[in-house]
């Protein structure tokens, strides 16, 4: 079953003489479960492509359907809502709030919907995460490693159908690197999440089940990396 | 770029947006300064002219001083002018009369009429001993005309008198009123006739100083020089009062009231600066921290930094002081035209020295002292810290110890407001310092109210008055006067001194009695301090009393006059009579009491277009021992004045509201603008734009909430403190809570939250959030 079905997507920033197109008429489609790596060279548009993926630009034209649903046609606050219970987001910088300790930033997504944070699944991420010595730490204390896991908690905690992930390994040394990407995967296998991840690093987009690839905007499917 | 400071014009250029806050804010702080303080030093110099005009430009004035010793303290060097004056006769006691009316008589010098009290309103001084100066009420009264002769009539025989001209040393006094007309004879004619009736000439001297202080400096140098006594040397008490410089002990508190709004209103704009800098510096740590990484030394940056702020303070400075230079122009103009009297000596178009300054100096010295504090943190940013590029805030050293889930967006906000101590602190004083002047002006207006008593809805427009407070005023007559056309009201009132009595406070012998027709009941109904007014009304029996310091009875008092008992059940804040050792009764009691029926003292309240003839139809229907004074433009004068006072104190209030909002709006942007991208972040992860709003509201609620704390917890004592000082020790009006200030707060804060939330929110939710958080 497709989890992810993208259409005829365009997006093109400024006009007349200096309009860029960013992402140029992409269709693809990603089933239920699978990891997808998208790779490119740094101004492709994969950031711009990932970014209309989870609803958070607007694209030019064409259709993004995440579960059945046409993300663009659902209003602002539907669309928020929708985003916060069936996407989680993973970024480069961490992002994390600092004021919050760990296991408040895990939780935050669901606090956000007014629900009560799953203690027992919260327990399970936390294991799973290698966390629970830091559940009370503040993402100062932390290093970027466990910073960016705390990140993934974060992603996981809604239990979103679809885990975007832009360049999650770019601010981590190998062995962080491969932590995250396995926990990633761990998850993804798990949880039965689809995960589309943008990265640069050529091992990690090998452990992928189908790479991507975005040049100029348009993107053409690699299937599983070959060298 | 020659120097690395460049780079602060360069900054200051590409930030123009961010800093356009920072500048408004501090551009608000000096024109609020400088509003405030030359309008105060405007004021100043108009009430000082006012006062001069009022009570004479003289600054002491000495007894038992010989002519010699005169011409001496007019031949030192700090001395500008010395006249002399003596009265007779100013109760009309004894039987001078001039055309027939009762006079009061005075011995003066040219130097003294003319010169130190500007008296003349027409004609000339005297030139010889057979010719005065007439009160200016002349006209009126004896129907006289400068170079017209009129009689006097004293013990010493009959004289006639040329009058060169008409004025007097106290026009309020003399104007309206027919009953006593001043005469002004020259000190050598004056002289004679004293000798004549056998009458000592003993005038007092009247000395003008070259400046106010020079007067204060000169007091003690004068009564050794020439042995003078306690009561042998007074002050002008208005003109040195205005000036700051009179010894007087009940204008100490005055001095001490003003000092404290002084201070708040400094203080004011000092935390306004000092909040703005902050916040924005805040911001910029990531900034500084990456001109360290690239080799930037501490000194440097606290260079930079310092630089920064003297630039905002080249734009907003001259700025402010134009704008509070303009505005306070004008409220003068305003005072000038429209309300007059007291504000007739307005200057317009003049420069405060002392406004400017305050301004620039505030402006100048709080922008340095204000970057100080921010720049030696920015010096000490890592530039580790930099390079993570996750130095948004400041570090956060301790989490949010509980998140629920009733509304996490909420406790984030709360969070967001407090979580730089010094940046909470410094909203939070801002606001609860615009709380503070708000409620120390409200008392100012209090304060202004209890001074001009014209506005008690008793206060008549015409008075009727026996002679030495005879109660010679018929009911009868007052039914007559009612049916005046142009007569409003009438009510009257008997009044009977130093009635013998016993009473249970101990050291009062005696009592004064004063009876309330149903008008002035109904009236002490709005004025009512403490106790039941209805004990007093009709047949009740009881009585109230007016609640001043001086005065020694005290609700719940009794006092017995002849064989009946008057319990005390009621204490007002005014009352028509001297208030000391004064009951006040119905007029059933007090018939009871005394077995008199007539009014001393009648007051008429008339419409404002009255037929001219008026008073003259009064005149005709009372007797020679009823004195008629006409206080309408007095009344008209003390309303306007008060007006004055209303658009001073509700203009500069409103002004520091306004800016205490824009602060807090300012502030609450600035916050916003540094947390972009965590916003973002929190967009991304599914915050909605409701939820948005409402963090942005809390933290906005926390920083108002917080003010408004603080505001009250300081503003009332402050409200209690300046109250007691101006209002309470003066008239013995209890402090009560200022419930209307209060409500004008809370709608204020209301607005500032409102607008605290409105704009950033705005501009947040238009943002996209992949250009909020950058490298989604």
């Amino acid at each position: 079953m497709e989890l992810l079905q993208v259409s005829g997507l365009s997006r093109t920033y400024g006009e007349g003489e200096t309009a860029v197109r960013a992402v140029r008429d992409v269709s693809f489609s990603v089933p239920k479960g699978e990891f997808v790596a998208i790779v490119g060279e740094s101004g492709s548009g994969k950031t711009s492509l990932l970014n209309m993926l989870g609803g958070l630009d607007r694209p030019t034209a064409g259709k993004v359907r995440i579960d059945g649903r046409d993300v663009y046609a659902m209003k602002e606050k539907e669309r928020t809502v929708f985003r916060r219970r069936n996407i989680g987001f993973i970024f480069q910088s961490f992002h994390l709030l600092p004021e919050l300790t760990v296991e408040q930033n895990i939780i935050f997504p669901v606090l956000l919907d007014y629900q009560k944070p799953d203690a027992r699944y919260l327990e399970e991420l936390l294991g799973v995460l290698g966390l629970r010595e830091r559940r009370d730490h503040l993402p100062a204390q932390l290093s970027g490693g466990q910073q960016q896991r705390a990140a993934i908690g974060r992603a996981l905690i809604a239990r979103p159908a679809l885990i975007l992930a832009d360049e999650p390994t770019g601010n981590l040394d190998s062995r962080n690197s491969s932590e995250v990407i396995a926990l990633l995967k761990e998850a993804s296998r798990k949880y039965e999440q689809t995960i589309v991840m943008i990265t640069h690093n050529r091992t990690i987009a090998q452990t992928a089940d189908r790479v991507l690839q975005v040049e100029d905007g348009v993107v053409t499917d690699l299937g599983r990396w070959q060298e | 770029m020659r120097s690395y400071l460049g780079l602060v014009a360069r900054s200051a250029r590409a930030r123009r947006g961010q800093n356009r806050l920072t500048v408004l804010c501090i551009a608000l702080s000096v024109f609020l300064v400088t509003a405030i303080f030359t309008t105060a030093d405007m004021g100043t110099r108009a009430e000082l002219e006012y006062m001069k005009e009022k009570h004479g430009s003289w600054h002491l004035r000495l007894e038992g001083i010989s002519g010699e010793e005169g011409a001496e303290i007019a031949a030192r060097n700090d001395v500008t002018s010395v006249g002399w004056c003596q009265s007779f006769n100013l109760e009309a006691e004894d039987s001078c009369l001039v055309n027939g009316k009762r006079a009061a008589l005075y011995g003066v010098d040219e130097s003294y009429l003319v010169g130190l009290r500007s008296g003349l309103e027409e004609g000339a001084y005297p030139e010889t001993d057979g010719e005065a100066v007439l009160s200016g009420n002349a006209r009126l009264a004896l129907g006289v005309e400068p170079g017209d002769t009129v009689l006097l009539e004293t013990a010493a025989g009959t004289r006639e008198l040329t009058v060169s001209g008409l004025g007097s040393d106290d026009r309020e006094y003399f104007q309206g009123q027919n009953f006593l007309v001043g005469v002004y004879l020259t000190p050598s004619a004056f002289g004679a006739l004293l000798t004549e009736i056998g009458v000592p000439v003993e005038p007092s001297c009247y000395v003008e100083f070259e400046s106010p202080a020079a007067a204060s400096r000169a007091e003690e140098a004068l009564k050794s020089l020439y042995g003078l006594g306690k009561g042998d040397l007074a002050e002008n008490t208005a003109v040195l009062g205005i000036s700051g410089v009179s010894g007087s002990r009940s204008l100490n508190g005055s001095y001490q009231a003003a000092a404290v709004l002084f201070v708040l209103v400094l203080l004011a704009g000092v935390l306004m600066i000092s909040g703005s800098l902050h916040t924005n510096v805040a911001q910029r740590t990531q900034y500084f921290g990456m001109l360290r990484c690239i080799g930037a030394s501490r000194r440097q940056i606290l260079r930079l930094v310092r630089l920064e702020a003297l630039g905002w303070c080249r734009t907003a400075v001259p700025a402010g002081l134009v704008l509070g230079t303009a505005v306070s122009w004008m409220v003068c103009a305003l005072l000038r035209g429209m309300v007059g009297n007291e504000f007739a000596h307005m200057p317009v178009f003049a420069l405060s020295p002392v406004g400017l300054a305050a301004g620039a100096v505030v402006g100048t010295a709080t922008v340095l002292l204000a970057a100080r504090a921010p720049a030696r943190r920015a010096a000490q940013v890592s530039p580790v810290v930099a390079v993570s590029g996750a130095v948004d805030e400041a570090p956060i050293s301790r989490g949010i110890s509980r998140l629920g889930t009733g509304g996490v967006e909420r406790t984030l906000g709360i969070r967001h407001a407090t979580a730089s101590k010094k940046n909470w602190l410094l909203t939070t004083a801002s606001f609860a310092l615009s709380m503070l002047l708000l409620l120390a002006f409200s008392v100012a207006l209090d304060f202004a109210r209890e001074v001009l008593p014209t506005l008690c809805p008793w206060q008549p427009d015409v008075t009727l008055n026996g002679y030495g407070n005879a109660r010679v005023l018929s009911p009868e007559l007052g039914e007559r006067l009612r049916e005046l056309p142009g007569v409003k009201n009438v009510y009257g009132t008997s009044y009977r001194t130093n009635v013998p009595a016993v009473c249970s406070r101990e050291g009062v012998s005696s009592v004064h009695l004063a009876s309330c027709d149903r008008f002035l009941l109904e009236c002490a109904r709005d004025c009512v301090l403490e106790g039941d007014l209805s004990a007093v009304l009709g047949e009740g029996g009881g009585a109230m009393i007016v609640r001043t310091k001086d005065n020694p009875l005290q609700v719940g008092d009794t006092v017995c006059i002849g064989e009946r008992e008057i319990p005390i059940v009621c204490a007002i804040s005014s009352g028509v009579w001297d208030s000391r050792r004064c009951l006040f009764c119905s007029e059933e009691t007090f018939q009871s009491l005394t077995g008199e029926r007539d009014y001393s003292l009648m007051g008429l309240q008339v419409e404002q277009n009255v037929p001219e003839d008026l008073l003259e139809r009064i005149g005709g229907m009372i007797g020679d021992d009823v004195i008629l004074d006409d206080l309408r433009a007095e009344n008209a004068s003390d309303r306007t004045l008060f007006l004055g006072v209303q658009i001073m104190v509700y203009g500069f209030t409103a002004l520091v509201a306004l800016i205490s909002l824009i602060n807090i709006a300012s502030n609450v942007t600035l916050s916003v603008t540094a947390r972009r991208r965590q916003y973002g972040v929190m967009r991304a992860v599914g915050m909605d734009g409701s939820q948005l709003k409402r963090m942005v509201a809390a933290e906005a609620c926390t920083s108002v909430i917080s003010g408004l704390a603080a505001g009250c917890a300081l503003g009332l004592p402050l409200s209690m403190f300046l109250h007691a000082r101006l209002v309470t020790r003066y008239f013995g009006t209890p402090w009560r809570l200022p419930v209307a200030p209060l409500v004008v707060i809370a709608l204020f804060d209301l607005l500032a939250v409102i607008l605290a939330v409105h704009v950033p929110v705005k501009r947040l939710r238009e943002m996209e959030i992949t250009a909020v958080i950058g490298d989604l």
